[in-house]
């Protein structure tokens, strides 16, 4: 076992999945011909791209947090109000509502992160109840429960048709897809596990635990906040209801039928809990049991979710550290 | 400074708890390449020592240098790129982690710290992730595991899980490795294997403090023993010099003889 007997370390995974994805979603306008289609497909992306924030703070770092919807809905209302109500266009009015949600995130992680689990889901939970009073109620300020217009996106003078705005959907979840993809497979990956499942052995080896996990949830929230500035675009309209409990239990369905702390959980996730209900219209009044019962078949049957099942066929080249379990058994079977 | 700078100087060291002393005004060095052993009876302040000098809590007077710099109430993720590398009592490794994985974060501090520093070092950050890739697997081979490097860490044994404890400390080159009962728990060819091991690390420049119960094992791998009991420092020397000193036999080995005499 010394001298030039080192063996290989196994092979890290890569990046051509996520190309791969990209490239399906380029060719998916050009396939889908009715509006409809392409607005699930959009609905797909911004749901991915809200859930992969959540990946991130809670499948990979532990932190669980469920006032993620807050942040997607203020990112969605300060897109609008920052071009309704100053006049600012659309890439400035991005940009300031994704700086606002980080300033936001930060002043609420700074005490928040010293809780722990249950405390912590409480804490954000109320922090997504404050936000959504605040959206119904302060109706001169936020439009109340019919919202506010989000004005429809130009290019060269001309308002831009339905497959424009899906590619400038699909370039934010692009972006998303990358970062989320360069955090999980990097040396921020590692720690980022680390810290979800020992702190102190984290800190004991250099990792600043309190300051990275202020910087994730920052990170996380400005995801949320880009899949709701998403929303805003694609349906010209923010309301109440994007913070509304039915976001949040989409959104915890999507991680879980995912797979929580998965690179492909976010989207294969999405898939299934957007499509779904759309295949299950055929059943007419049962539709919503029939959702029911899928989810609950997902969970007895595959805890890891969609993500969890493919890893454990190597479909992604490479095997997950999640997944390393399976490998002495594999082993044992090929030596039988 | 005269001499030869101690590498570790802890010098008058309290610290209470509510109204427990569990630490009594201890002072001890741990000189460069020294292997430097610290006993003690059950309840002796030795943990709470450990957890002094590895940044877990601070002390509630005294100081500590590191290298001549005071670290004394600097957090415990300060320790690692100065060089100071622990192990812990019960093992702590990360469970969602992979084997090689789990000694790669060892090497943590030397890369980018954050997202965007680290999308600004973007071209740099393959080489350096194949590199510590590398690093580590020539750790895990080192302790005997390389075969291991892609299993889950909750498929090893409880020695397997030691010596990659003990690999993903010596990842971030320390000069200072910090062992909290490494031998808890082993069997003996296993014991023997680590006490070979700590020979080998010495003989490659590093100093080792550890806190241990085993006194036959530490008796072997140890330059010199600080022994405590009660919060106190009550001796500190070579080993042959500990073993006849009228306190310890009396706190400790003669507790032991007593009780075996009974």
């Amino acid at each position: 076992m010394t001298g030039n007997g080192i063996p290989e370390a196994p092979r890290a995974p890569t990046i051509v999945p996520v190309f791969c994805i990209l490239a399906l979603g380029i060719v998916l306008p050009f396939v889908l011909t009715s509006g409809f289609h392409i607005r699930l497909a959009m609905l797909v992306w911004i749901y991915t791209i809200l859930c992969m924030g959540f990946n991130l703070l809670y499948g990979y770092s532990g932190q669980i947090s469920l006032g993620q919807p807050a942040f997607y809905a203020i990112g969605a209302y300060a897109f609008a109000m920052l071009q309704v109500k100053l006049g600012w266009s659309a890439i400035p009015a991005l940009v300031g509502s994704l700086v606002l949600v980080a300033m936001i995130s930060l002043l609420i992680g700074l005490p928040l992160l010293k809780l722990r689990t249950h405390y912590l889901a409480m804490a954000t939970l109320a922090f997504m109840l404050i936000q959504n009073g605040v959206a119904n109620r302060w109706i001169e300020f936020t439009g109340g429960q019919s919202g506010i217009g989000v004005p429809p996106l130009e290019w060269g003078g001309e308002q831009l048709g339905r497959t424009g705005i899906y590619f400038i959907v699909l370039g934010l979840a692009a972006l998303v897809l990358i970062l989320h993809d360069f955090m999980i497979r990097s040396h921020l990956g590692r720690a980022m596990q680390a810290i979800r499942d020992d702190e102190m052995a984290a800190e004991a080896l250099g990792v600043r635990v309190r300051r990275f996990k202020l910087r994730i949830l920052v990170l996380s929230s400005v995801m949320a906040a880009i899949a709701g500035v998403c929303f805003g675009i694609t349906s010209l309209r923010v309301d109440p209801s994007l913070s509304e409990f039915h976001v949040l239990v989409s959104m915890l369905t999507i991680v879980v039928v995912g797979g929580l702390g998965t690179r492909f959980g976010p989207i294969l996730g999405s898939v299934i809990v957007v499509l779904l209900p759309q295949l299950l219209t055929q059943f007419g009044e049962l539709e919503t049991v029939m959702y029911g019962l899928f989810i609950l078949i997902f969970l007895l049957f595959l805890p890891h979710g969609l993500a969890g099942l493919l890893e454990r066929w190597n479909w992604f080249g490479a095997r997950s550290a999640d997944r390393v379990a399976e490998a002495p058994a594999r082993e044992a079977r090929e030596k039988a | 400074m005269t001499a030869v700078e101690p590498l570790l100087r802890l010098d008058h060291i309290t610290r209470r708890f509510g109204g427990l002393v569990a630490v009594n005004d201890v002072s001890f060095e741990v000189a460069p390449n020294e292997v430097k052993g610290l006993i003690g009876p059950n309840g002796a302040g030795k943990s709470t020592t450990f957890d002094l000098v590895t940044g877990v809590r601070p002390p509630s007077s005294g100081e500590i240098f590191f290298k001549g710099e005071r670290i004394t109430d600097q957090p415990a993720y300060t320790r690692s790129p100065m060089g100071m590398a622990r192990t812990f009592q019960i093992v702590r490794l990360f469970n969602g982690l992979s084997v090689v994985e789990n000694v790669q974060l060892g090497l943590h501090p030397k890369f980018p710290d954050g997202l965007l520093r680290s999308l600004a070092n973007l071209a740099s950050l393959g080489a350096q992730e194949r590199a510590s890739r590398k690093r580590a697997m020539e750790l895990l081979a080192f302790v005997g595991l390389a075969d291991r490097a892609g299993h889950r860490v909750d498929q090893l044994t409880l020695g397997q899980l030691r010596l990659v404890d003990i690999a993903r400390a010596l990842a971030a080159d320390p000069v200072l490795l910090m062992l909290d009962e490494p031998a808890a728990g082993l069997n003996d060819a296993e014991t023997r294997n680590l006490g070979e091991m700590l020979a080998v690390l010495k003989k490659r420049g590093l100093s080792i403090l550890l806190v241990e119960h085993d006194i036959d094992f530490i008796m072997k791998a140890c330059d010199t023993i600080v022994v405590m009991d009660h919060g106190m420092k009550i001796a500190d020397g070579t080993p042959s010099e500990v073993s006849q000193d009228p306190d310890v036999i009396t706190a400790y080995i003669g507790r032991r003889a007593a009780n075996a005499a009974a």
